[in-house]
């Protein structure tokens, strides 16, 4: 891991100072009902240490990736965690969601991105599929699914064996984990269903342009690779569609809006932190195309700003339901 | 020049000018409660009737049309309309003027002049939709300052200045120090740069500096001799328009019909006011720090002339200062300090000031080589906006309660 240097000192205070505003604005005091397998994960004392860790945790994740990025592309992945930070940092301070156990599975999860990136421990990511899935079965469909994609991307890119071996093991032990979720009594999905389905179809209408960026990074990624590489990347698209299709399922919208940005960010970030060529190169030339086809660049960033108070703690009368309701 | 050129000029201004639009929809969706408060709807009871009150215009053009048409005005419904499409008008007319900043700029500043619309955009997008702005008289006074705006960058009917802004000040005398500012500023460095047209632009600012000063003297001390006699009057019909249909500022008819001074009634707002501003500062000091070392240096190393010029661009917000001192809706001080600010700024751009252009991009690199990602900071205050009255920021406000301060 390469040394951090004084930009990327100002980049992560500024990111500090970003954390309490989302905290401000976000947090409203409240504590509402949630499954746990621990009773103790629904004391609001517990939620409170809880929620500071998970802070704590992503910027661990965030001094880790910066640090590991190549010099060349230390500034697309200043913005790349603004933009994770956009939705991860409001995500679990709202009321809807504040004290859910996803919490504690995002904490394994980057946890598990740390191991990825500094490529040490990798072993342990098997336990912390285990441990995902027991505390929250609900993130075995977004959390696991982010180590897999890793995991069977760099088996394919790299032709590491051990990497196919930690994905079978880390699946396996996920499923485990459900199990005995299950006999301990703490399966349970803990659906929000906190965003109507007319305020999901305006959110997809609005969204569409990450669609379109997605599908265009994907689409050259797979283009551009070799043949084996090629099942790598179609595992890593493949890799979302689980917890999609769980979430839609629930009719938790806001859950599945963030599992998505989260999967395809996060892994994208660990990505370009672990020096994988391609992604970088691709990434790359998605920016380029952006400059190019936006006027406004950084808005592609900013618009989560608006949208992630419209889904999760939108209190006031909008006016999507007034032209849906009529 | 070059008609191909031309064409690819006019398709990038409206492909910039779409995305924009597309940007101020979410924005506005996302804060547009359709509510107004009882500031902004006692405002239409205030009319000439009474007598040439202060705050009296939009009352009196409410009532004539409330004679004139064929449907009843005097209910909330209708002030709520006639706000929704006021606010409208104020998204036309801000449309028209980054239309004209833009097709006026030259080339090499095309790029910065994108960036400093998008840096004000994020500020004035959301702000005038919230319960606490929706309908307020600002937006009009935004109306009418961005129109002066556009004749000033356009050299073009500048003699309006003078009846635009007597109409702002008859409409709201707080004008005075909230937004006139950006158009004696502009009328001075004109004065001061232009020396062809020297004698017209003393004419006008003249002219608007003595008819806004009276006027604004008349209003604060002289309006308001009657004031009890219509109270009662003044208050029903306020109650009647309010959104419940039972409530009323008390602190507007206090002052402006019966001229008392509302500091006690506004001594909470004041105690939360210097509560919550230094946490806003606190989250927005880089933007100062920034603001400051590009007014320092575009000081530095010029004629006299020039510093007399960029000294009043300088120090033309403080205008302002007397409202903070006095008054206590904070949220809308410190957005007109920004809108000052930005505006000046792509005004004297669009004017083509040299050293304004040379000052811009030096500070840009200074920003660009000491903070990471520094493109971030035109669309940070997002996070902030939208400022409320007497509350800076949603974020400030929940700090210090949250803090138990």
């Amino acid at each position: 891991m390469d040394k951090l240097y004084k930009k990327d000192i100002v980049f992560l205070l500024a990111l500090v100072f970003f954390a309490l505003a989302s905290f401000s604005r976000f947090f409203d005091e409240k504590l509402h009902s949630h499954t746990a397998l621990f009773p103790w994960m629904k004391e609001y004392d517990a939620v409170i240490v809880s929620t500071v860790v998970y802070f704590i945790i992503i910027f661990v994740l965030f001094v880790v990736c910066i640090a590991c990025c190549r010099e060349k592309y230390k500034s697309n992945i200043y913005y790349l965690v603004c933009f994770y930070s956009t939705f991860a940092f409001p995500m679990f301070l709202s009321a809807d969601y504040f004290g859910c156990t996803d919490i504690y599975a995002w904490m394994l999860t980057w946890i598990g991105g740390i191991l990825l990136v500094t490529k040490r421990f990798e072993w342990m990511l098997i336990l912390i599929s285990f441990c995902i899935a027991l505390i929250s079965p609900i993130s075995v469909f977004s959390g696991v699914c982010i180590i897999l994609a890793i995991l069977i991307y760099r088996f394919f890119a790299k032709k590491e064996n051990r990497y196919l071996g930690y994905s079978i093991a880390s699946f396996v032990a996920a499923c485990i984990g459900i199990m005995v979720a299950k006999m301990l009594g703490g399966f349970d999905l803990d659906a929000q269903q906190v965003l109507s389905l007319e305020r999901f179809a305006v959110m997809v209408i609005f969204m569409s342009p990450y669609l379109y960026i997605a599908m265009k990074f994907f689409g050259n990624l797979v283009h551009k690779a070799e043949s084996k590489q090629k099942w790598g990347i179609v595992c890593w698209i493949i890799g979302i569609l689980p917890s999609s299709i769980v979430c839609i399922y629930l009719q938790d919208y806001a859950r599945a809006f963030f599992h998505v940005f989260s999967y395809f960010i996060l892994s994208v970030i660990i990505h370009i932190a672990s020096g994988e060529e391609p992604v970088e190169e691709q990434l790359e030339n998605v920016k380029e195309k952006i400059k190019e086809w936006s006027p406004i660049p950084i808005l592609i960033i900013a618009i989560p700003f608006l949208f992630m108070t419209l889904w999760i703690s939108g209190q006031q009368f909008l006016l999507t339901e007034i032209f849906v309701d009529n | 020049m070059n008609r191909g050129l031309i064409d690819t000029k006019n398709k990038a201004r409206w492909r910039f000018l779409l995305m924009l639009a597309l940007f101020a929809i979410p924005c506005v969706l996302r804060y547009f409660t359709g509510e107004m408060n009882a500031q902004n709807t006692t405002v239409f009871a205030f009319s000439y009737k009474y007598g040439f009150i202060s705050r009296g215009l939009m009352g009196t053009v409410w009532k004539v049309l409330d004679k004139i048409l064929p449907f009843d005005l005097m209910n909330f419904d209708s002030i709520q309309m006639f706000s929704g499409i006021a606010t409208i008008v104020f998204f036309i007319v801000l449309f028209a003027f980054y239309n004209t900043c833009l097709k006026l700029c030259e080339d090499k500043n095309y790029r910065r002049i994108e960036y400093l619309i998008c840096f004000l955009s994020v500020f004035i997008f959301p702000m005038f939709v919230t319960l606490e702005c929706f309908g307020r008289l600002d937006i009009y006074l935004m109306i009418l300052t961005l129109i002066c705006c556009i004749l000033l960058v356009k050299d073009k009917w500048e003699w309006m200045i003078i009846p635009i802004v007597t109409i702002c000040v008859i409409m709201h005398h707080g004008y005075v120090f909230m937004h006139l500012n950006i158009v004696l500023v502009l009328l001075f460095y004109k004065i001061l740069m232009n020396a062809e047209k020297r004698k017209k632009y003393i004419t006008i600012f003249a002219f608007t500096f003595i008819i806004a000063s009276i006027l604004f003297l008349y209003f604060e001390f002289f309006s308001h001799p009657e004031g009890e006699g219509i109270f009662d009057e003044i208050v029903s019909l306020s109650m009647a328009l309010s959104m419940d249909g039972a409530s009323y500022s008390e602190s507007m008819v206090f002052h402006e019909i019966l001229g008392l001074d509302i500091y006690d009634l506004e001594e909470m707002c004041h105690v939360m006011n210097r509560k919550e501003t230094p946490f806003f500062m606190l989250f927005f000091c880089i933007y100062p720090i920034i603001g400051l070392h590009f007014l320092i240096k575009l000081f530095k190393g010029k004629t006299t002339v020039e510093k007399w010029a960029y000294f009043a661009v300088g120090v033309g917000s403080l205008t302002i200062l007397p409202q903070v001192i006095l008054k206590v809706d904070f949220g809308r001080y410190v957005f007109a300090t920004f809108f000052y600010y930005i505006t000046i700024v792509i005004c004297l751009i669009v004017m083509k000031d040299k050293n304004v252009i040379k000052q811009l991009e030096d500070t840009i690199e200074v920003v660009k080589n000491k903070i990471p990602a520094a493109k971030l900071l035109i669309v940070y205050p997002m996070m902030f906006m939208p400022f409320l009255d007497v509350h800076i920021s949603y974020i400030s406000y929940r700090l210090y309660t949250l803090l138990g301060i």
